[in-house]
């Protein structure tokens, strides 16, 4: 028995990587990957080169919180109809606050690059220094809305492999800025990202800011951006009309319809009585029912209109190129979005066909890197932008895609030895199926018999037809750079992954699996999710998937992590 | 052949193992737990199904103290539900008397703790013989659960750190609960809860200085 306190590794290496950081960078190393920044000491090192933000920051910030305000000033504006004017002053007493608040956040937060090191302060009273080691920065995104084109500016999002967040968003930068701190960023972290960004690399002098000039790599030109892909406006309208974009958009008016006084009661009484005030607009002869027809149609075109319009702005000018080991996407017609995705940290391909894209012979691909996966607003953009990585790709020029993303991806579907799930796949998802198929229309039967018992006539066919499909639509193969996974029956998703992006790898069985002799083999990487598409085979024949994931987990140990 | 597999690492470390004597010394009556939990079919090499034949290196067992501790926890969790449960039946006396809702609770209550109290005596034994874990060239690897049965791997090169932590009451037992970490996402931390703390330290120490290998290479 023990009395020592056990000492979790976690404390250690986090220490050395506080104490060593600037100097050894072996030793950050020790903490890497997950991209934990190092406790903070409060102070900035002297000689750091601290920055202000753009000073329409504040405008910014101002816009950003405004959705806090909309409550305090509708009830505002209720109360002042009513000669009430406590919520008027109540809310003007808040937005000073806040626009107080966010000029003082404004003269209180700096940034600024030192040794190897984005450092962000903040606060005055309760002070924070955030330190990100640069060379577990990410990727550095922009985003610019139509107002911060106007004033020139971008809002900046550092992102690093710890996943949910982004590191740091620095709301608002102006190109110069945004170059300087790129080029910075770029140069002292690693020396494969340096030489990419060459072409950003403004005239601005690293060395002014206090980056030892030893530690700058020289900045190699190593050719021009080059276009991997145009995306014409006709590809973008074809997939927005197969999309189901409007259906957001018809959520968004509902939730604003309630949200939003007038219709608060809609109870079943206040909807007969719009019912009612609607009903005799309708000829009740036969056109009415060309009335609800057309009115249907309209609906359908105007949503099918909406996803055309969404994914024409959205992704106007979409243009992919790689510059180096670094993937650049540049689109958007109001906001623009420019993301910098480098290629080594590619953790999972993802391409995704809806039904109806398939009939026009469309694709979209998705990625997962590590960084910005996250669920929160901020990074919702970024997470869109990697579930749309490649909005609409025609399914012949597939392979020749996946070949940039990736060197020595050779890759096409007909290439790959597909496995089918196990023997008895179609029976299990029959009898789960037919569970279900059977189950439900008892309901029906009792509520409508007898006519009900007819429910059984569509429940059942529909789930033998189902176990059919899905077990036809199942697909894994191990191939020579690591694992792909196919699925899906209308929308269907084929993911790749690789053996050096492999992280854990699970072989599952359930009491169900043992008795149909089956197994899941399941893959995790980092930052898995947006592409919302896990690696996880089930129904896997079970010697074969023992044999399989044995292979893997050499695989996997044989081919390295390259964090450059 | 554990014992051959542990005295095998001593050499090739050249340093004191103390969990060589914690993992062989309870050998005698962990061996006939492992080849219990086996298919006659295997060796002491237990895997998902019992029939496959998982190859290299032997898996450990976890330390035996696991059972008594298991069975304890079990116990004070046993003991909790029974007071809410007489509280409960307190409360029920208070407001309705003795009345068949009365008898029908308590009667489920004794029921439930009988079940409960069954479960926790031989439950652990169950658990214990299901748990084990190995490290070989490609990373460690752990094999668990008794109905769900999960074989999870961790390739050397992707751990990130790793953590040990001691409840209390595992103190007491000289236990000691092994996290691992990678950079994953739903196995983002892998346990191995139940290891003699001796073991978890050591486990811990080869799995950096491994990873170190590689990172020299």
């Amino acid at each position: 028995m023990s009395s020592d306190e056990p000492k979790p590794m976690a404390d250690e290496i986090e220490t050395a990587a506080v104490e060593v950081a600037p100097t050894n960078d072996g030793e950050v190393d020790a903490a890497a990957g997950s991209g934990q920044t190092s406790a903070p000491p409060t102070t900035v090192p002297s000689g750091a080169n601290m920055h202000f933000l753009h000073w329409s920051s504040v405008l910014f910030d101002i816009i950003a919180h405004f959705r806090q305000f909309i409550v305090p000033i509708g009830f505002a504006f209720l109360g002042a109809t009513n000669r009430d004017w406590f919520w008027g002053i109540l809310a003007t007493v808040l937005f000073g606050l806040s626009l107080l608040r966010t000029v003082f956040r404004y003269f209180t937060l700096q940034y600024g690059i030192y040794q190897g090191e984005l450092i962000v302060k903040q606060g005055f009273f309760f002070r924070s220094l955030r330190t990100v080691p640069t060379r577990r920065i990410q990727n550095v995104d922009l985003r610019q809305n139509v107002l911060h084109r106007l004033l020139g500016v971008y809002e900046v999002h550092v992102e690093t492999a710890s996943g949910q967040e982004a590191e740091a968003v620095l709301r608002v930068l102006t190109k110069n800025q945004v170059d300087t701190l790129r080029a910075q960023v770029f140069t002292s972290g690693s020396k494969a990202a340096a030489s990419n960004f060459a072409s950003v690399v403004s005239a601005a002098s690293p060395q002014a800011d206090g980056v030892p000039a030893e530690n700058l790599t020289p900045i190699e030109f190593h050719g021009e951006e080059r276009v991997i892909l145009k995306i014409p406006a006709s590809w973008l309208a074809t997939v927005g009309l197969t999309s189901n974009r409007g259906w957001i958009f018809v959520g968004v008016v509902v939730g604003l319809f309630y949200q939003f006084g007038s219709f608060e009661s809609m109870d079943g009484k206040s909807m007969r009585k719009w019912f009612n005030y609607l009903l005799p607009l309708i000829p009740h002869d036969q056109t009415g029912y060309l009335y609800v027809a057309g009115l249907l149609i309209g609906g359908f075109v105007f949503l099918k209109l909406f996803g055309v319009v969404w994914y024409l702005v959205r992704f106007y000018n979409y243009r992919l190129t790689r510059c180096g080991e670094d993937l650049r996407v540049n689109c958007g017609l109001l906001t623009t979005y420019s993301a910098t995705i480098p290629r080594g940290r590619i953790q999972l391909v993802s391409i995704q066909s809806s039904w109806l894209m398939r009939k026009f012979g469309m694709v979209r691909i998705c990625v997962e890197t590590a960084g910005g996966g996250g669920e929160s607003e901020e990074n919702e953009q970024a997470a869109t932008m990697r579930r749309s990585f490649v909005p609409a790709l025609k399914e012949s020029q597939v392979a020749e895609l996946l070949s940039e993303l990736r060197p020595g991806l050779e890759w096409g579907v007909q290439s790959a030895e597909w496995q089918s799930p196990a023997k008895g796949t179609f029976q299990r998802l029959l009898g789960r199926n037919l569970t279900l198929a059977l189950l439900i229309p008892i309901g029906f039967s009792i509520g409508y018999w007898p006519w009900g018992t007819l429910a059984f006539a569509v429940t059942i066919p529909f789930a033998i037809w189902r176990a059919w499909r899905v077990g036809k639509s199942l697909k894994y193969a191990r191939t020579s750079f690591g694992v792909a996974f196919r699925s899906g029956l209308l929308t269907r998703k084929m993911s790749l992954t690789f053996f050096d992006r492999l992280q854990t790898l699970s072989l599952k069985q359930s009491p169900f699996d043992r008795r149909w002799k089956m197994a899941t083999i399941a893959v995790d990487t980092a930052a898995a999710g947006p592409a919302d598409h896990l690696i996880d085979i089930p129904f896997l024949e079970q010697d074969f998937a023992a044999a399989e994931f044995d292979a893997l987990r050499h695989s996997a140990a044989t081919h390295r992590p390259k964090w450059a | 052949m554990t014992q051959t597999k542990a005295d095998v690492m001593d050499a090739e470390n050249n340093e004191s193992l103390p969990a060589a004597e914690s993992v062989t010394g309870g050998m005698a009556e962990q061996e006939l737990l492992v080849a219990g939990a086996v298919d006659a079919s295997t060796t002491t090499t237990p895997s998902v199904d019992g029939t496959i034949q998982a190859s290299g290196a032997d898996y450990y067992p976890l330390d035996p103290r696991f059972i008594p501790l298991s069975k304890l926890i079990g116990l004070i969790f046993v003991g909790v539900v029974a007071v809410i449960g007489l509280v409960a039946l307190g409360v029920l006396w208070f407001v309705s008397g003795f009345t068949w809702i009365w008898w029908t609770a308590a009667a489920a209550c004794v029921l439930i703790l009988g079940l409960l109290l069954w479960l926790s005596f031989y439950w652990p034994q169950i658990e214990h013989r299901h748990y084990m874990w190995r490290l070989d060239e490609t990373g460690l690897e752990i094999v668990r659960g008794v109905y769900w049965r999960h074989r999870i791997s961790v390739p050397i090169a992707r751990l990130q750190h790793a953590d040990i932590s001691q409840g209390p009451i595992q103190r007491q037992f000289g236990l000691a609960k092994l996290t691992v970490h990678t950079a994953g996402t739903s196995n983002a931390s892998v346990e191995i809860d139940g290891l003699a703390y001796e073991t978890a330290t050591w486990l811990r120490d080869q799995l950096i200085r491994q990873r170190e290998e590689l990172d020299v290479v």
